[in-house]
């Protein structure tokens, strides 16, 4: 009771300064605690958006007589993409029961009603070609409580029975899960664990450096109260008592803070991800986590802080230099670094492990070490470097520095950890993006977009193969070997002419019109050729007879377009009047080309959706749920870089304030010998780069090993990201800089000689 | 003899307060000057504004003939860095660097070479009896042992004018007395003039002039037939 009393009367007791300083330290706690907060909402605001996307799916009776199917209402959904985002429509058509209508909507649309999201009626007026795809006229808004995020494109079109022969009969709305989560529970782990990495290991170091803020003069004072005969247990809760408070207030004020960013931020939203301010409201266990694990956090970092003044008062008042730091800060380092060598050797070898079970346990262990490891070894590193350099430097500034960082590494490690924990993160977030991107975007020049034949009228097809953008049609369909059994593999038969051809790859050889030939594209894998003069034959449906073509022996070399595969090695070339005009093949696709740039690529499908609205468009290798989810991944990622970077330069300029501050008697010492003003400069500047320059080439280095480590055991194909690596390099040069220059002006001009009059 | 520093009529204030109200003195070379005054009567404000380190309000300082007034910034960091010394009351040593680094500091911040430096601040420390402490940091040594390595550094260039305050005002009286006799001894011996600020009149008794200093106002208490 008495250290609280004690705490709370130095608290408050004393002085200006040390009540400046609990604002700075509450201030800083607030910072940290609103990042954390807005982590730990992330998933809620997700999941909350899933929920609604859950509500609004129609529910499909089991068992359902035909009777019972034609009176409920009928309904499809389509989603393909708007640039890289999904336009979901929903297409219902109403039956003779009624039914609850879906969440936002008053009832099911009638038929030539359509009921759009805001976001889409705003796409609709600003780009009227889009309402090709919703057939009907615009009748009201979906409510938010339909909508998973207020940028949602969906729409409800109600059309007749008539029109919706795929269509699903439905008795209500509501599953317990969405088809596909915003972001897919795998890639959320993932994201938390970076998210974790980015923000949470800089948090943890800002909030120790706020709870050691003026460690010095602090120390001194429990020191004094050691020396007076208090135990070293009382001194430790006392020093607590002060963190925890000032935690305890930034923890209200950072709650105070999300609470206003929630607010503003909700309605302004982020590129690509947007949430309804209810979705970003704290749960019980984030206002737990912020409200008790912050000042927690403050009571073991207030207690250890205060250690050595309990240990030892008699150094601490005689201002004795600190410890040497243990060599154990290295054993997470070079625990972490060695489980990342090994798979940066292993996937250099082209060993890339098969197991992923294991590696989903060390990869990320490897991280948390490494991590670790940055933030304990920075002290050795630092004084092990400063310790060489002061005793070789001739070099006045230099010399000083270095003197300087020997003799208090931990000053040096909380000026520079929370900066090159975010770097190393950095590093991980490229990892993350690359992963993803590896299975979402086109790369190809070429766009193409499979219907399947059997779903379209002659007058659509004619219709779509002259849709403004499309470049090139084809049908493709299977072939059966004569003889063979079913299962039996024969080649793929592409029916087009040589000009289409042409407009489907990049390059084609000699072509002959008007007889099957046999495609081949030396760099692609290669099927088991048919033989020449085997038959083919082509099931054509609709009570057609079977067209048989023989295996051609003539060869028509090609090459495809880069990351594309749109015909196929070894498949057949055959004349597209091969097919009848009336044939029905069930195998076929009708295949539309175009090029691949979002503008055309949406040109196409408003003029898909307008020819035939309710078709199944595969645009092939546009994985428009992969692209959303990586949008809002990259968005995340960008939001904790940035929640990262906020976190990080705030530890920076508030270790390194208080640095200065508790420097000041030096520096005027310094300045009243006769130091000249840009000596002192170079001495600021100098002793914040070393710390920092070393632990961000430790943090690239090992970023990147990392990085790859995850690239490695991730099963993609791209081990070592070399296009990253610039980009981290100048950022880690821009973080260099901006602390050099921003250390600048810590270095007063003023001498004011009662700095060193008073103790 | 030759007159290093003089000051006529200077007055400093902070805000509506005058911490030195006409002040005036004349220091000659080798000269030892001592101002003493209760607490808060403006002597250390005297001092610093005798070595340009406060700007007068009125009145004008000359060191040399120079008037400091007249001088930039980076002038009187070059006075100060050649031709003054500095003793401080707690010594304001840098804890990071050993005792040989902390005397030599003036010749370094002067561009002397390491060696040179060092080699200086050897022989300083020697004639204070602290050659064998040289590798030690100020947290490794007493406060009187401090208070001589301050004095080191600050008479180390042979400067013209060392400002000392309050230079034994955190020492037991043993450690006081010796430090103040080595302080002034070696100060003579180098012709460096002294400027001695401090509240113990016996302290002032080892000078040669003696200023007393009541309310901002100085006061030439009487010479020394040194």
């Amino acid at each position: 009771m008495s250290e609280l009393l004690v705490g709370t009367r130095l608290l408050f007791g004393s002085g200006r300064g040390n009540r400046v300083r609990f604002a700075l330290m509450a201030i800083g706690g607030s910072i940290g605690v609103c990042c954390l907060a807005i982590v730990l909402t992330i998933p809620g605001i997700l999941a909350a958006q899933d929920g609604r996307v859950a509500a609004r799916q129609p529910v499909i009776p089991r068992n359902l007589s035909a009777a019972e199917g034609s009176a409920l209402p009928l309904s499809l959904e389509r989603s393909d993409p708007y640039g890289s985002r999904p336009l979901t429509r929903i297409f219902m058509a109403r039956g003779t029961r009624q039914i609850q209508p879906p969440p936002g909507l008053k009832a099911v649309p009638a038929r030539g009603e359509v009921f759009v999201s805001p976001r889409l009626h705003e796409l609709l007026h600003a780009e009227p070609g889009l309402a090709q795809r919703l057939p009907g006229r615009e009748t009201g808004l979906i409510g938010a409580e339909g909508l998973a995020r207020p940028e949602e494109l969906v729409a409800y079109v109600g059309m007749s029975r008539g029109d919706l022969p795929d269509g699903t009969p439905f008795s209500g709305f509501g599953e317990k899960w969405a088809p596909t989560a915003t972001v897919e529970p795998s890639t959320l782990d993932i994201l938390r664990f970076t998210m974790a990495g980015i923000v949470l290991l800089p948090l943890a170091v800002f909030l120790s450096v706020c709870a050691r803020l003026s460690a010095a003069e602090r120390a001194r004072r429990l020191a004094a109260l050691r020396l007076l005969g208090m135990s070293a247990k009382q001194v430790q809760r006392v020093n607590a008592v002060e963190t925890v408070a000032a935690a305890g207030a930034g923890a209200l004020l950072g709650l105070g803070e999300y609470w206003v960013l929630n607010r503003v931020m909700s309605r302004v939203g982020l590129p690509e991800f947007t949430w309804y301010s209810s979705d970003g409201a704290l749960s019980s266990s984030t206002l737990l986590a912020c409200l008790v694990g912050c000042p927690t956090l403050a009571w073991f970092v207030g207690r250890a802080s205060a250690r050595r003044a309990a240990v030892n008062p008699l150094a601490v008042r005689r201002t004795a230099i600190e410890r040497r730091p243990s060599a154990w800060g290295f054993f997470p380092l070079v625990a972490g670094s060695g489980i990342v060598a090994g798979y940066c050797l292993a996937g250099a070898t082209g060993h890339a492990p098969r197991d992923t079970g294991l590696s989903s346990l060390l990869v990320p262990s490897a991280v948390v070490l490494i991590g670790v490891g940055l933030v304990t070894t920075l002290p050795t590193t630092c004084r092990h470097i400063a310790r060489r350099v002061a005793r070789s430097t001739h070099s006045v500034a230099l010399g000083l520095a270095m003197r300087r960082n020997e003799a208090e590494p931990g000053g040096a490690l909380r000026v520079a950890a929370g900066l090159v924990v975010l770097v190393f993160a950095a590093s991980l977030a490229q990892g993350v993006l690359i992963e993803l991107a590896q299975v979402t975007k086109n790369t190809s020049p070429v766009q193409d977009y499979d219907m399947r034949y059997t779903q379209l009228t002659t007058a659509q097809r004619h219709s779509l193969e002259q849709l403004p953008g499309v470049r090139a049609h084809v049908v493709i369909m299977d072939s059966t070997l004569a003889g063979a059994s079913e299962t039996a593999w024969s080649p793929r038969v592409v029916l087009a002419t040589c000009a289409q051809l042409r407009n489907i790859v990049s390059w084609v050889g000699e072509c002959v019109d008007r007889q099957p030939l046999r495609l081949w594209d030396a760099k692609l894998a290669q099927d088991a050729p048919v033989a020449p003069g085997k038959k083919l034959l082509l099931q054509t449906g609709g009570g057609h007879r079977d067209v048989a073509i023989s295996a051609p022996e003539r060869t028509v070399r090609y090459r495809e377009f880069d990351d594309a595969l749109i015909l196929g090695s070894q498949s057949i070339l055959a004349p597209p009047s091969e097919l009848p005009p009336q044939a029905r093949p069930d195998s076929a696709m009708l295949k539309l080309i175009s090029a691949s740039d979002p503008d055309t690529v949406r040109k196409v499908l408003d003029g898909i959706g307008h020819v035939a609205p309710t078709i199944d468009v595969i645009p092939q290798g546009l994985n428009v749920t992969a692209l959303q989810q990586i949008a809002v991944v990259k968005t995340l990622l960008a939001l904790g870089m940035v929640l990262g970077a906020v976190i990080g330069v705030a530890a920076y300029v508030v270790a390194a304030t208080d640095r200065a501050v508790e420097r000041r008697p030096q520096v005027t010492a310094l300045a009243l010998l006769g130091a000249r003003p840009r000596t002192l400069r170079a001495v600021q500047v100098t002793q914040v780069v070393l710390p920092l320059s070393v632990g961000l080439l430790l943090a690239v280095v090992l970023g990147k090993m990392a990085e790859s480590s995850y690239l490695v055991t991730g099963g993609g194909t791209v081990f070592w990201d070399g296009t990253g690596l610039p980009l981290l390099v100048v950022g880690t040069l821009g973080v260099v800089a901006v602390a050099a220059l921003g250390s600048l002006p810590l270095v007063g001009r003023r001498i004011d000689p009662e700095l060193i009059r008073r103790d | 003899m030759f007159e290093v520093l003089t000051a006529q009529g200077i007055h400093l204030s902070y805000g509506s307060s005058q911490a030195v109200k006409g002040a005036g003195i004349v220091l000659r070379r080798g000269e030892i000057a001592a101002v003493t005054g209760a607490s808060g009567s403006g002597k250390s404000s005297l001092l610093y504004c005798l070595a340009g380190v406060l700007p007068v309000s009125q009145g004008e300082v000359r060191f040399e003939g120079r008037v400091l007034g007249d001088l930039d910034d980076g002038e009187l960091s070059s006075l100060r860095r050649d031709r003054f010394g500095f003793v401080f009351q707690y010594g304001e040593l840098l804890p990071e660097l050993t005792v040989e680094e902390n005397a030599a500091l003036p010749l370094r911040l002067a561009g002397q070479r390491k060696a040179q430096a060092f080699a200086a601040a050897r022989d300083v420390l020697g004639r204070l009896g602290l050659a064998d402490l040289r590798d030690r940091r100020p947290s490794q040594v007493s406060g009187g042992q401090n208070q001589r390595i301050a004095v080191a550094r600050a008479l180390v260039h042979q400067p013209a004018v060392v400002f000392a305050d309050e230079p034994t005002g955190s020492l037991d009286s043993v450690n006081a007395e010796a430090v103040l006799e080595e302080f002034l001894t070696l100060a003579r011996s180098q012709q460096s003039a002294v400027v001695l600020v401090t509240h113990d009149a016996d302290v002032a008794a080892r000078a040669d002039t003696r200023y007393t200093m009541v309310d901002g106002v100085l006061a030439l208490q009487g010479r020394s037939a040194r």
